[in-house]
């Protein structure tokens, strides 16, 4: 239980804005606007990750090596796989639910990369839009990944 | 005697539950074990089952989304009572099918001169006396066809829709002023008011946003256009809306999205200049955070009483820089991507959630008035509009959980709730103290909610209905397109949260609903023939030919129609009068004429007129598509087209 309301508190910290009290507007410095939305989704995908590790051994069968794996991408995509594949899994709903969970993670991935490609060319604005979009798909990841482990934990 | 004597003692062992195992009658335990139901299963299904005859304390008024229509259901017995027609014709109500009353209710709602068949249906508002729901009126906005109709609650029937003249998108309707004198409208994404095109280049300058006060006369029951006016906004999208309340009378609220005034263009499926730009999703959540907009509606009516407008389309338009001028329109910093500003019922705060924050921000009016009487600004947007402090503007933030979204409030002082949508749960918490009190759980991604009269100065609580997005695994499967799931949760004061009842709702997706008190609510329950100018009175009937011009005075009673045999010419205009005599409850007839696409639901005492062209001969049967007596099926007539 204090595992579960961890992830929860960790998820949250993940998708929150960061001082939502200053109202302030402008884009004074476009790169450390870059910089504090990068770590916003770092921190969100370290939470992600965690949910990774927690929902894996609820949802593939016991016998399931994949869940064993050190890399929680892998995992994740193995498990995804093996839903998509129709196999058997102790949770059908949280099955289907991180399954659609790994589809948004996996849509995340390339606006990353282009953050990233904008930031190395100096292009700030960009790479902070691009980190947006990637956000947004994290928090679709979220929801879903919520869900799951809900159905898991019998809520 | 002997018979009634063994089945009331039959009765009484079922109650006692000593029945078990006599194969006569079943135990409350045998029921539960049978089911595998546990006590909280039992104590639910006991605060929600109402007996055969039993009726419901509240009524639930939903939107039916892209239904177009309105959806009643009880409280507790989450049992669906009434679809209301709204912008959808509706063949059952005889709702645009044909008939010329509402034909011209539809006809009020055409926009650009084409009818449009249908409604995005989002917000229902009760009329208010006081700021009380009275029961007297319903009035609904449509999200993709700005306009609002007026629902007279005598009689449960849309009777008006207006188009809103400047709008192509909406979404902040329709709130109510607390004694029904304006029914606020708002816009949702910006566009040129005089609804012509401009390039996106120009959307600072061109596009705007607008909040419409429409006018409600409750003498006639219907919305006054030529007393209605509006104020020009920014071209941020305008959210929902709220009307102040008590100390707050007077004022009213809207937030926003896209304070960036971001123009979109994602995806290589885009051309020339908008290419390969960010989606909205992401672009227009690139602040943290957004503007609610605080309006004084008493200057901005006496601007427009002043003639302090810009006519647009017809339609009399403050411009912004005579709302700034008058110190009638200020923003607040809010927290980003905003949905639900809801005033207290004491008219003392102003809650508002960002969906991308864990926050719920509890604006203090008083310290917002503090500001705007000082003229205390801290600064000024991009239209000249001041904009307050936020944190001289609040009472304080509350970290509720994932996704904070609507908030309804409580019988009980300072308590609110708030639906959570990522976390899908609902949070009960004190917005006074500034504390969250517990939190449950629902199935699934809540969007509004509705407590017990919550929107008004004096809230019921008693009972909450979350109104779910996703239904998974709630209901037997039924194909991709899933119901929405209505969750009743007994809310009331002293004991944790319960879920106790699941409703399916299959029509539309419902984005809001408001509840009220049943007793409130006065349904007429048949109608007044004189009080329709085409009544038929009985002797009456009968057939006038004036060249090609037939009118027909027909009357329907159990179980036949007169005249009962019609003989026309094809090119015969028919204008055609049907009065249900019946003044017996509940005693509806309908009416079709086979392949004339046509049909009425003719409640006691109503009249209702059709008009069409013969264009081909031929044998057309009549019938009444309204079981109504043991010779239903011989209710029926003929109208013979001759060549």
């Amino acid at each position: 239980m204090k595992r579960i309301s961890h992830l929860s508190t960790g998820l949250a910290a993940g998708l929150i804005s960061a001082a939502l009290l200053v109202g302030t507007f402008a884009f004074a410095d476009e790169r450390e606007d870059y910089r504090t939305k990068s770590k916003q989704n770092d921190d969100t995908i370290g939470v992600i990750v965690g949910v990774i590790n927690y929902l894996c051994p609820k949802i593939a069968p016991a016998d399931a090596a994949f869940c064993n794996d050190a890399n929680p991408v892998a995992k994740a995509l193995a498990l995804a796989q093996y839903i998509d594949d129709g196999k058997p899994v102790q949770n059908k709903l949280a099955g289907d639910l991180f399954f659609d969970a790994v589809e948004q993670f996996k849509a995340h991935i390339p606006l990353r990369e282009k953050a990233k490609e904008y930031a190395k060319n100096g292009d700030f604005k960009n790479a902070f839009g691009y980190e947006e979009f990637a956000f947004q798909y994290l928090v679709k990841v979220a929801t879903q990944g919520l869900l799951a482990k809900n159905r898991v934990d019998g809520a | 005697m002997g018979g009634i004597r063994k089945i009331f003692s039959g009765l009484l062992m079922l109650a006692m539950g000593v029945g078990a195992g006599t194969g006569f009658a079943q135990s409350l335990q045998d029921v539960m074990k049978a089911r595998g139901l546990n006590e909280r299963d039992i104590v639910a299904a006991a605060k929600t089952y109402n007996p055969s005859g039993k009726l419901d304390d509240y009524l639930v008024f939903s939107s039916g989304g892209q239904s177009g229509q309105v959806i009643v259901y009880g409280v507790p017995s989450m049992r669906i009572i009434k679809y209301i027609a709204v912008f959808t014709p509706e063949p059952w109500q005889g709702y645009g099918i044909g008939d010329e009353e509402s034909k011209n209710i539809l006809a009020g709602g055409r926009i650009d001169g084409h009818r449009i068949d249908w409604g995005d249906t989002h917000h229902p508002a009760f009329s208010e006396t006081n700021g009380d729901y009275d029961g007297q009126f319903l009035f609904i906005n449509d999200k993709a066809n700005p306009r609002i109709a007026v629902i007279d609650l005598k009689t449960f029937s849309t009777v008006q829709i207006v188009a809103n003249p400047i709008m192509m998108s909406e979404h902040g309707g329709a709130f109510v002023t607390p004694n029904t004198d304006y029914i606020l409208e708002t816009t949702q994404y910006a566009a040129p008011l005089d609804r012509k095109f401009a390039p996106l280049d120009q959307y600072d300058e061109k596009y705007r946003g607008a909040m419409t006060f429409w006018k409600f006369d409750r003498s006639k029951g219907r919305i006054d256009p030529a007393q209605s006016f509006s104020i020009e906004l920014p071209p941020y999208w305008q959210d929902l809306a709220d009307a102040g309340k008590l100390v707050s009378d007077g004022w009213v609220f809207t937030n926003s999205f896209n304070s960036e005034r971001y123009r979109g263009g994602f995806g290589k499926g885009n051309h020339g200049k908008y290419i390969d730009q960010l989606p909205f999703e992401a672009g227009t959540s690139q602040r943290d955070t957004d503007y609610l907009h605080v309006i004084n509606l008493k200057a901005a009516e006496a601007l427009y009483k002043a003639g302090k407008v810009r006519k647009i389309s017809g339609h009399p338009v403050i411009p912004i820089s005579e709302m700034v001028a008058a110190n009638a329109l200020v923003l607040i910093p809010e927290p980003k991507s905003p949905h639900g500003v809801d005033v207290s019922p004491d008219g003392k705060f102003v809650i508002v959630s960002g969906k991308l924050d864990t926050h719920t921000s509890v604006f203090d009016f008083s310290k917002i008035m503090a500001q705007v009487q000082a003229k205390d600004y801290a600064g000024k947007d991009p239209y000249g509009i001041p904009v307050l402090d936020l944190k001289k503007s609040l009472h304080g933030q509350v970290e509720l959980g994932l996704g904070p979204l609507h908030t309804q409030y409580d019988s009980v002082k300072g308590i609110a709730y708030t639906s959570l949508f990522v976390d899908s749960a609902i949070a009960r918490w004190d917005y006074l103290n500034l504390k969250l009190i517990e939190k449950i759980p629902v199935q699934y991604n809540v969007g509004h909610i509705v407590t017990a009269e919550g929107d008004s100065v004096s809230p019921d609580g008693k009972y909450l209905i979350a109104l779910n997005k996703l239904a998974l695994d709630r209901f037997s499967p039924v194909g991709p397109l899933h119901p929405q799931n209505h969750q009743l949760i007994d809310i009331t004061e002293g004991r944790p949260m319960q879920v106790i009842y699941d409703m399916p709702l299959p029509l539309g997706e419902p984005h809001y609903a408001v509840m009220i008190k049943a007793d409130k609510l006065k349904p007429i329950n048949r109608f007044v023939r004189a009080s329709f100018p085409n009544a038929v009175e009985p002797g009456k009937q009968g057939i006038e030919r004036n060249g090609n011009k037939v009118t027909i005075h027909m009357t329907a009673i159990r179980s036949h129609y007169d005249p009962e045999v019609i003989e026309v010419k094809v090119g015969d205009e028919i204008t055609w009068h049907i009065t249900n005599l019946e003044r017996a409850e509940d005693e509806t007839h309908g009416f079709t004429v086979d392949t004339m696409n046509v049909n009425a639901s003719l409640e006691p005492g109503e009249t209702n007129t059709f008009k069409f062209k013969v264009t081909k001969e031929g044998v057309y049967p009549y019938y009444c598509t309204e079981f109504c007596s043991a010779l239903h099926l011989e209710m029926l007539g003929y109208l013979l087209v001759k060549p």
